[in-house]
């Protein structure tokens, strides 16, 4: 299998009145094609820390990140910009929308930066994939004039836009119940077999049991791994969640 | 309890809280230096016509006088109070020589006189009437602020030797606008000069009831005295010496006006961003059960606290500021008997700006009773106007960029902040344009046409004489033969009299000849062209009551004739009485007879005027450019010091304002900005979209502001003008001050966008993206 995004030894560190604080010590990741990643670990670990540093979206101290063959670290502002607009797609936990624009507008938003010419079909594009969601009919609502739940399907429409390789989620499910959160999450399951890469920052042991392989962090390194294999038809559910759920517990202990 | 929120408050914007103190501080003391100069104009006015005992009505005379007439009339006349004749020994402006400088290129008629022993004095810089040794020279106060004399300077009058001894105050004469000047010397000294020039006189009278001074006009002109020569009342003296400071006073309360409004913008702005970051927690604190007046209270005293120390601080200035731009009215006209009301007034001036702020205050405040508990915990912000929202579509935008997009979307959606900067930047570009346009309006050549003359270059004048006929043909001969001379036209002034609405007759003085050749702006109606038809001036036909199209009865040589008025013009010579018609009656007598003359070249104007006046001694020979500069010149060049200034003030506030405003709205932003940065958009991008809203916001200003500019500020302009005489004016305008000015606008708008913004880049994602 081949390595999309492959991170070794990354150290990150924030300076809290002149304290420095070492949040991430020297984690190294590697994530393959196809493949749906959970992380988990106690608040305060470093998993969005880590999120951000892999996404190029924040600076490290030290280490290698390499997505699709590109070294991240030696990557300039707009290099990252054009990386993270072509090849991965974001939802984070609280909705992060344009709030003048329609949801149909705001969906379309990251490709036709590129493609001005081509404004049409995106925007047949972004109804199709509002269609899949369920929210088709919502297209020109504004983003104040739907649920929560509803705008986390959305936020899923403008990560897939650009047909990226990976997908980051930061506790993408954290806001919804669980019912919602259960849709949501077979959404991206239907998107991964698809062919996308998923990484997940999760709290949620029913969450995380739906993805292949979980990792673990504590203080700023990943302590464990979890192998639970692609999830087919659902099945074996309970076990994996409680293979996670065990995990976690020993974890935090 | 308030006062450390307050405080707090203060420092977090620092900037926001110290430009709103400034211009609040700047708009008081501008409206209090108004208020000191004005009054202090008005005061120092009254005390110079006092301490010089103004004559009430003034007639100049040149020729021969008939005193013993005059003094029959003086005493029959029941209102006349005191009366006199006093001399102006005109002489030759190059045979005075003063310091280094003689007088030859100097347009004024300058004269030699007495110190009168019963009124109309001429004083000292401390107000009392001078009374020089022998050899001594009293020069007047404009030829010291323009650096002709100095005292102790050697001068040579005529051949007579003197030394500038001081220098005086002309109740009647100070004004650059007034035309004459008078020096003063010692009675020997006068008798010795007394051949060398040509006399003219000044008949002077102080009424007992000067509300009746029209009537008693009426009745001189009536009793046919001594009248060849303007006629002029105390009234116009203080319109002539007031004028040049009345206008930076307009000036300034008219910019005060504007930075008020400005003022206002900046509370509005920086309360509204306010309100919205604390709308949260306004919905907290209504919930927990606070009062509203309590939350009103806060707000309410951290402005009065801004509002007192500007308009603390504005009063402060206007007292430094007041003491040099005084110094002008002082050393012309004396001190003020008002000096101590004006600073009571300037006082009164900063409590009406501080008061208006806090209304203001309470106005904008108002908004808070519409902010629900519930509605504000829930959302977070203001609701924001989602009721057309399916116009203006990025997902059916192909024309524009995604940046320039998003810009123009972000103003439209967010109307009432941007309408902040929207309004600074269209007043900016009014307060540019108008005084631009005014400039350049009044310096440009064709605007003598608003003053009642056409475009000439130069103007040849004679006076009734013996040898008037043989003189005339010398001239037409000479502008003839000269192949330097375009056209000319001549046109003789003559007296007549006309009858009023109520019957009664008043002289007027009719311009007769061709007024086609040097055609000038009319107010209403066209140029006289039949014989039956006249052109009055506006003064006089406010006088006689007539419009155009009206019929005046004038008393020819033929008898009573009847005229239609074919137009009326602004005039400001010969008091702004004048008439233009085109008939000819060879029974009146000429009074004095002008050429106007047009060259192939209006630069070769003073050569041409040099060689005329040596060539045609007995004329006098005007170089109407060089006229316009000595006349006019003066207010000229404060104008466009004001638009200068006005300039640099606009481009100073666009840049603040837009600087501020970028700054607070990318503080606003900053998750939006985040989310961008998020999903792949760079710095470069957010910079281009932030600068299409500058741009957009600017066209808009700019467009709004020269729209403004071209129908209020005219008509301010206009106003303004007019103290010229001038009723209507219509902007000569200048492509540079439509295109040139707005692009310094645009460029300062980026620069402070691009600065305002740069900070924009810096906001870290991870931070700002949980909102
Ligand atoms: N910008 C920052 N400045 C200083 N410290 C920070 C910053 N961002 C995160 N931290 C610290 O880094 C550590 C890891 O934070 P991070 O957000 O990665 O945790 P997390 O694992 O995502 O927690 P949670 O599950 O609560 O979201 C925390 O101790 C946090 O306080
Ligand atoms: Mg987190």
């Amino acid at each position: 299998m081949r390595k999309i995004l492959d991170g070794q030894q990354i150290h990150k560190s924030f300076d809290i009145e002149k304290e420095k604080i070492n949040v991430l010590q020297g984690v190294s990741i590697t994530i393959y094609e196809s493949e749906f990643i959970s992380i988990m670990g106690p608040s305060g670990s470093g998993k969005s820390t880590l999120l951000y540093a892999l996404s190029g979206m924040d600076t490290v101290d030290s280490g290698e990140i390499i997505f699709n063959n590109q070294r991240l670290p030696a990557c300039g502002e707009s290099e990252l910009a054009e990386i993270r607009r072509q090849q991965m797609g974001f939802v984070f936990q609280q909705p992060t929308f344009l709030k003048n624009l329609t949801i149909i507008d705001n969906i379309v938003l990251p490709a036709v930066r590129d493609n001005k010419r081509k404004t049409k079909e995106l925007a047949k594009k972004a109804q199709q994939l509002l269609e899949n969601t369920g929210i088709g009919d919502l297209a020109y609502r504004m983003t104040n004039q739907v649920s929560g739940g509803q705008l986390q399907r959305a936020g899923i429409c403008r990560a897939l836009i650009n047909e990226p390789k990976i997908i980051f989620g930061d506790e993408p499910t954290g806001a919804l119940n669980s019912k919602t959160a259960e849709g949501m999450m077979d959404y991206f399951l239907q998107v991964n077999q698809e062919g996308t890469t998923i990484m997940l920052v999760t709290h949620d042991a029913k969450v995380a049991a739906k993805s292949e392989r979980v990792l673990f962090m504590k203080d700023g390194q990943i302590v464990d791994e979890l192998r639970l294999g692609k999830l087919a038809h659902q099945q074996g559910m309970d076990s994996r969640i409680e293979k996670v759920t065990r995990k976690m517990l020993r974890i935090e202990m | 309890m308030y006062f450390r929120v307050i405080r707090n408050d203060l420092f977090r914007n620092k900037l926001i809280s110290i430009t709103t103190m400034l211009f609040i501080s700047a708009a008081t003391a501008l409206v209090c230096l108004a208020a000191i100069l004005s009054l202090n104009l008005i005061g120092s006015i009254e005390t110079l016509t006092k301490q010089a005992q103004v004559p009430n009505f003034l007639q100049m005379h040149n020729g021969n006088i008939d005193k013993e007439r005059l003094n029959n009339f003086a005493e029959e006349q029941e209102n006349v109070k005191k009366y006199q004749v006093l001399d102006f020994l005109n002489i030759t402006n190059s045979s005075i020589q003063v310091g280094g400088n003689n007088l030859i290129d100097n347009v004024q008629d300058n004269g030699f006189t007495t110190q009168s022993s019963s009124f109309d004095f001429l004083l000292d810089l401390e107000g009392r009437p001078i009374h020089p040794a022998e050899g001594e020279l009293y020069v007047p106060i404009g030829y010291m602020t323009d650096g002709t004399a100095q005292i102790g300077d050697e001068a040579m009058i005529a051949g007579k030797a003197f030394k500038v001894a001081g220098f005086l105050r002309d109740a009647q004469m100070n004004s650059p606008l007034a035309s004459s000047k008078r020096f003063l010397v010692h009675e020997n000294d006068y008798q010795d000069l007394v051949s060398k020039g040509t006399l003219e006189y000044l008949i002077e009278f102080q009424l007992h009831d000067t509300s009746k001074t029209n009537e008693f006009e009426t009745a001189y002109a009536d009793a046919g005295l001594e009248a060849n020569g303007p006629a002029l009342t105390s009234t116009l003296f203080k319109v002539i010496n007031g004028l040049s400071d009345g206008i930076m006073i307009a000036i300034i309360l008219l910019v005060s006006f504007l930075i008020v409004l400005i003022a206002f913008m900046c509370i509005r702005f920086t309360l509204l961003i306010q309100i919205e970051e604390d709308y949260r927690e306004i919905g907290t604190m209504k919930a927990i059960g606070l009062r509203l007046a309590d939350i009103k209270k806060i707000y309410l005293a951290k402005y009065a606290f801004l509002a007192l120390a500007g308009s603390l601080l504005g009063l402060l200035v206007s007292f430094i500021f007041s003491n040099p731009l005084l110094e002008n009215i002082r050393l012309y006209m004396g001190e003020s008997q008002y000096d101590s009301w004006s600073i009571f007034l300037a006082i009164l001036g900063s409590i009406f700006v501080f008061l208006l702020v806090i209304g203001y205050i309470y106005f904008l405040l108002r908004r808070f009773r519409k902010i629900s508990a519930a509605s504000a915990i829930r959302t977070g912000s203001p609701e924001e106007n989602t009721a057309r929202k399916n116009y203006f579509l990025l997902s059916q935008n192909k024309l524009m960029s995604t940046n320039v997009f998003l810009g123009i979307k972000d103003v439209l959606s967010r109307k009432k902040l941007y309408a902040t900067m929207l309004i600074v930047l269209l007043l900016s570009c009014f307060i540019i344009i108008v005084p631009w346009n005014t400039y350049h309006t009044v310096s440009s050549p064709s605007f003598t046409k608003y003053l009642g003359f056409g475009e000439m270059d130069l103007m040849v004048s004679i006076y009734p004489s013996e040898e008037m006929e043989e003189n005339k043909q010398q001239i037409v001969n000479y502008l003839n033969d000269d192949a330097s001379i375009h056209q000319y036209v001549e046109i003789t002034s003559k007296s007549f009299r006309a009858v009023k609405e109520d019957g009664t007759e008043e002289k007027i003085i009719v311009e007769l000849g061709d007024h086609a050749a040097f055609p000038i702006e009319y107010n209403a109606g066209k140029a006289p062209e039949a014989p039956n038809e006249i052109a009055l001036s506006s003064l006089n036909a406010e006088e006689f009551g007539k419009q155009a199209g009206d019929t005046i009865e004038i008393i020819t040589g033929e008898g009573p004739e009847s005229f239609v008025v074919s137009g009326i013009y602004s005039n400001i010579l010969n008091g702004g009485k004048t008439a233009k018609a085109a008939f000819s009656d060879e029974t009146a007598p000429a009074m004095w007879l002008n050429y106007y003359i047009q060259l192939n070249h209006a630069n070769q104007a003073a050569v041409t005027a040099k060689k005329m006046s040596q060539v045609l001694p007995f004329a006098s020979v005007t170089d109407a450019h060089h006229h316009k500069q000595q006349v006019f010149g003066s207010t000229m060049d404060s104008m466009k010091t004001a638009a200068n200034v006005a300039l640099i003030v606009a481009l100073f506030i666009t840049g603040l304002v837009s600087l501020l405003f970028m700054k607070l709205v990318v503080t606003k932003d900053r998750s939006a900005i985040a989310t961008l940065k998020a999903i792949g958009f760079t710095n470069q991008d957010l910079t281009k979209q932030y600068a299409a809203r500058g741009i957009f916001i600017l066209i808009i200003g700019v467009a709004g502001g020269s729209i403004l500019a071209n129908t209020f500020g005219e008509a301010i302009a206009g106003m303004a003008i007019s103290s010229f005489g001038v009723d209507s004016i219509a902007f000569i305008s200048h492509p540079f001050i439509y295109l040139g000015f707005p692009s310094l606008m645009l460029i300062v708008t980026l620069l402070a966008t691009k600065l305002g913004t740069n900070q924009a880049g810096k906001i870290p994602i991870a931070e700002n993206i949980k909102e």
